[in-house]
């Protein structure tokens, strides 16, 4: 199943897809863009895993020391810098880098500590699609990533169905897609994945608790271009979902 | 939690870390390279806060190490002493 939550005639809906949409728990049907699109669950910890694909290690390569070999690089980001599909998200007027991430979320379904890897899948309750967005000017640490640069208000885009795991046999074969205002710039495999599911969740697991709702974002492939002020982001995962971002400018937030 | 009002420069306060009840470490808000004010200003200006959230300051250098079995009091002057013991980690 897939699962979503929605905003529509002044109540907040539990929703599922329809061939002409989404239809609401009690039953209506609607269009894409007659709802408000709300995250599709309660998020708790919300953990991004940095470089965890090969290529986009290597694009980076110039300027980084770590490899493969090292430790999973992983951080936190808080409540703030979450918003549904079709959102809109700011770009600074002085950034002039910032790119999109399509990544592979998987949403954690019951309390984990010290799991070994055989058990983790038992921990995944379902995936979604995120674009977190990074603001490259503002990058100082690719091993430490500043709150400028990943924990921004709006910049990490989620949605837009909670897929449960039993439905999606292997999630290390999924393609992943960024098209910008229709034109496609990015395309990966969840299969080239350096830490893969079980091993980010016996590593997290390893020295802290997860639980239900914790999400990890796991990480992004090669080819992140730039985007401007007005232009439409879709970031799409086979069989997770297809999530939709406008970048919006300083003034649509009243600087 | 002490309220605000009773806070009159955070920017001006004495710390005093000890390790089983002896004084190890001693700093001051007033080394801090981004005051109270200027960070809240800087964070601010990407991320919303909100009631509750919290926004630790930074540590200075010099850090004392403890060991499991050994307890640390940090006191700060006015807001309050906080007490912590360590326990060896133990694989399930």
């Amino acid at each position: 199943m897939k699962h979503a939550r929605v905003a529509y005639g002044g109540a907040i809906h539990d929703a599922t897809p329809h061939p002409q949409g989404l239809r609401l728990a009690d039953g209506r049907v609607l269009a894409e863009d007659e709802v408000v699109w709300l995250l599709p669950f309660e998020v708790g910890t919300v953990i991004a895993l940095g470089l965890n694909y090969a290529d986009h290690l290597k694009e980076l390569s110039k300027e980084l020391t770590v490899s493969a070999q090292d430790e999973p690089l992983a951080f936190l980001k808080g409540p703030g810098t979450l918003i549904g599909h079709r959102g809109q998200t700011r770009r600074p007027a002085d950034a002039s880098f910032m790119h999109y991430e399509c990544e592979l979320a998987l949403v954690i379904g019951r309390r984990a500590k010290h799991v070994k890897r055989a058990d983790a899948m038992t921990c995944v309750a379902g995936y979604t699609v995120a674009n977190d967005y990074a603001i490259r000017d503002y990058l100082e640490n690719y091993y430490r990533p500043n709150l400028r640069v990943k924990n921004r208000d709006t910049c990490t885009v989620l949605g837009p169905w909670l897929v449960d795991a039993t439905d999606v046999p292997d999630p290390h074969a999924l393609a992943l897609r960024t098209w910008v205002n229709g034109q496609l710039t990015q395309q990966g495999n969840t299969r080239d994945l350096m830490n893969d599911i079980p091993a980010l969740i016996v590593y997290l697991s390893g020295f802290m608790t997860l639980d239900e709702g914790d999400l990890i974002l796991t990480g992004t492939p090669d080819g992140v271009v730039n985007v401007n002020v007005g232009d439409e982001v879709v970031t799409e995962i086979d069989g997770i979902g297809r999530l939709v971002n406008t970048v919006v400018s300083d003034e649509t937030f009243g600087r | 939690m002490a309220p605000r009002s009773q806070v009159p420069d955070p920017d001006a306060l004495h710390i005093t870390v000890s390790v089983d009840g002896e004084p190890v470490h001693r700093n001051s808000t007033v080394g801090l390279i981004r005051p109270v004010a200027r960070l809240l200003a800087a964070v601010t200006d990407f991320m919303t806060l909100r009631p509750g959230d919290l926004l630790s300051v930074g540590v200075a250098a010099g850090a004392p190490r403890v060991c499991a079995g050994q307890r640390v009091t940090i006191d700060i002057e006015g807001i309050g002493q906080l007490d912590n013991s360590f326990v060896a980690e133990t694989l399930a």
